[in-house]
């Protein structure tokens, strides 16, 4: 399989055909731009809740409160909390646990993620960064943040720090090159699962998240 | 996928007789013209958002090979192995030959175009490879057996009673029209085969030569399943999927959302640099990239069609134009329909046998004024028909045959001179008066049989223009 020839055959094909007669013309930038942070944060609420996204708004010392209150107004029973580090300095594990719920949380291994993964009603997350101009979600997966905790169970809540919204995706590639990020994958997330492949009717939930909760703390 | 694009004529018949596709494609230009013309009027500029799109893929196309290279070169230092293919039988060759190397059983797959082109699904399928297409539409189509209707829709045309039979028989669950539960039916099936499949495999919407980092676009959460639960993740894509810089690519993200189903941005939009870290909870172990050329190479060496590499598969060509909302996606016979697949079909299978589909066209142009990526159809479809008269054998055409040819060069001839022209004229008007019927021709004989098979003709009036024009003037100069 390490063989070359066809690569390099093709590369040859390409780098003899004739060059381009139309010189392609300006790149311009359509990027918005945003006052202030009061603006962005408007913004990313209006553009989450096109698609039926819903926005919590936490002052710090009630992000666990507003975490526990979105599970419940959605009827979740039980919960995987993904083992970052806000889930304990905000206090979500404990105020999920005297909710009643049922919550799977710290350090599992992957094969117990995954069983839970299926298992729970809702999976919480934080969100590294959010963005003003579609109201999308920047999930990076790493360490304790899987891919998997904000796709499969049919409801998401991502903890999302106000600070950490930033006008536009250019932005957010900017800040990651800036701080030597390199994950092995990341996903933009724009409001819950969606199709319209049958009957061009939408559908929340095909095969992600059907609800997805933004709690911004402030 | 079976080609049937000598049927066209046929087939677009069945469409216009097919009244609940005509229901649809009722509602579906109105709907997403719609919803595109909102999504770009959100833009600061949108002309120079577009034209902006055309700069990109124009750069991207022109600088293809040392674009490829660098790309190769990051992606591979990220961690992914780079396979290349030069058609479609060694594309799927790598692809059986990864999957019986792990002993995969269970596949699920992103949508794919360049894998319809292929037909993965089927061979992954004959060599005993459970292969599930997991993007709604697709895994329908996929099940019906048939081609895709619409390049982002695939089954938008199929009646909600059909779909719940083929449910019934697929998946053994309850018979229901509730379109809520039609689609958790289809959650739940597809659920277990994500989370048993030991190989995802996904096309790629665009891969970005400065980072190394394949773009995946999509509203389902399919790709993001099949790219993180199973244990090998297999991406194919045709050589033109390069952009420049990542810049680049999120300007071209708002375009191609804006255009396939007016969004802003998709549901879900990934970014993958490789497998995963050895501290990531979920993710592939090894990510495996195919590159093929698939015929591509051979449309970017030739200068006039060079430019339908530039296309993004967004399918807003189609939703505007005005033969593909009438005869509907079937017509075009293969991967690609409308606008775009009257230049793509015929480029990748050869011009003599999709004759039809860049002969029917209005040359309107609205495919051209709405396209995110610069291309001119109308442009494309007239060089097409300019290479089939000459004979050129390029892209598989041949001569036409010496019935049309005559036809074609007498009629230069006449037009050539006025004096043969007036002659033509009065001649044509008096051949073709015995068949008239009911102010309509339906049908000619011999060269003009073909013209009038799929064309009605208007009854000759009684006078020509020139001679109404001259009637008018001495009646001027008279008075």
């Amino acid at each position: 399989m390490a063989d070359t020839s066809i690569r390099d055959s093709l590369l040859k094909r390409l780098s003899s055909a004739p060059s381009r007669t139309t010189e392609p013309g300006e790149k311009k930038e359509v990027k918005p731009s945003y006052p202030n942070l009061e603006a962005m944060v408007a913004s990313f609420g209006e553009k989450l809740a096109l698609t039926t996204g819903v926005l919590k708004r936490a002052p710090g010392k009630n992000a666990a409160a507003a975490v526990c209150d979105a599970l419940t107004e959605l009827g979740a029973k039980s919960v995987l909390v993904s083992s970052e580090e806000p889930m304990t300095t905000l206090g979500v594990i404990d105020a999920l646990k005297q909710a009643g719920l049922e919550v799977t949380a710290g350090e599992i291994d992957a094969a117990a993620y995954r069983k839970a993964c299926s298992a729970c009603d809702a999976g919480v997350t934080t969100a590294a960064y959010g963005i003003a101009e579609t109201g999308t979600l920047a999930m990076i997966f790493g360490e304790g943040h899987g891919r998997l905790a904000s796709l499969v169970p049919f409801i998401h809540v991502a903890i999302l720090e106000a600070k950490n919204i930033l006008p536009h995706n250019e932005a957010l590639f900017e800040k990651l090159a800036a701080d030597g990020a390199s994950p092995s994958a990341l996903s933009l997330v724009t409001g819950p699962s969606m199709t319209a492949d049958i009957a061009l009717t939408p559908i929340r939930g095909i095969h992600g998240p059907g609800k997805l909760v933004v709690v911004l703390v402030e | 996928m079976k080609i049937e694009t000598e049927r066209f004529v046929e087939k677009a018949r069945e469409g216009l007789a097919n009244e609940s596709q005509r229901e649809v494609l009722a509602r579906l230009p109105v709907l997403f013209k719609g919803l595109r013309d909102y999504a770009f009027s959100t833009l600061p500029d949108a002309r120079a958002a577009l034209d902006t799109g055309a700069a990109i893929r124009l750069d991207a196309v022109a600088r293809l090979p040392e674009l490829l290279k660098q790309f190769e070169e990051n992606v591979t230092k990220n961690g992914v192995t780079v396979l290349w293919a030069s058609d479609y039988a060694d594309a799927k060759e790598i692809v059986l030959k990864l999957a019986k190397e792990r002993n995969v059983k269970t596949v699920t797959k992103g949508k794919s175009m360049l894998s319809d082109e292929m037909g993965l699904n089927e061979a992954l399928i004959a060599s005993g490879i459970d292969t599930f297409e997991t993007d709604l539409g697709e895994f329908i189509v996929q099940q019906a057996k048939r081609p895709p209707f619409h390049i982002v829709g695939p089954a938008v045309n199929m009646p909600v009673d059909e779909i719940a039979d083929l449910f019934v028989d697929v998946m053994g669950v309850e018979r229901t029209t509730d379109l809520n539960e039609l689609n958790m039916q289809a959650r739940r099936f597809l659920r277990e085969k994500f989370l048993s499949a030991e190989m995802g495999i996904t096309g790629v919407n665009m891969a970005v030569a400065e980072t190394g980092t394949m773009v995946l676009v999509e509203n389902e959460g399919n790709i993001r399943y099949s790219t993180s639960a199973p244990k090998t993740h297999v991406a194919i894509m045709g050589i033109e999927k390069v952009v420049p810089t990542m810049t680049d690519a999120l300007h071209m993200l708002r375009l191609l959302t804006r255009s396939c189903t007016g969004q802003a941005i998709s549901s879900y939009v990934s970014f993958i640099n490789g497998p995963k870290n050895e501290d990531d909870l979920d993710g592939p172990e090894e990510v495996f990239l195919i590159i093929v050329d698939g015929g591509r190479s051979k449309i970017y060496a030739d200068p006039e069609f060079r430019e339908v590499l530039q296309c993004i598969k967004c399918g807003s060509c189609l939703n505007s134009c005005p033969v593909w909302t009438k005869v509907g996606g079937y017509a075009y016979g293969w991967v690609y329909s409308g606008p775009i697949g009257a230049v793509l079909n015929p480029l990748l299978l050869g011009q003599d046998r999709t004759k039809d589909l860049y002969f029917a066209t209005s040359l309107c142009g609205t495919c051209r004024s709405v396209c995110p990526a610069g291309i001119d159809h109308p442009k494309l479809f007239l060089k097409l028909r300019e290479r089939r008269a000459r004979g050129d054998k390029t892209f598989g055409g041949k001569k036409p045959p010496i019935t049309e040819r005559l036809t074609m060069s007498t009629w230069a001839w006449g037009l050539g001179k006025d004096s043969r022209y007036r002659l033509g004229s009065r001649l044509f008007r008096l051949a073709v008066r015995p068949f008239v019927r009911g102010g309509k021709i339906k049908t000619l004989p011999g060269p003009g049989r073909g013209f009038t098979e799929v064309r009605d003709l208007p009854e000759p009036p009684g006078k020509t223009f020139r001679d109404r024009w001259r009637d008018i003037l001495g009646a001027k100069s008279d008075g």
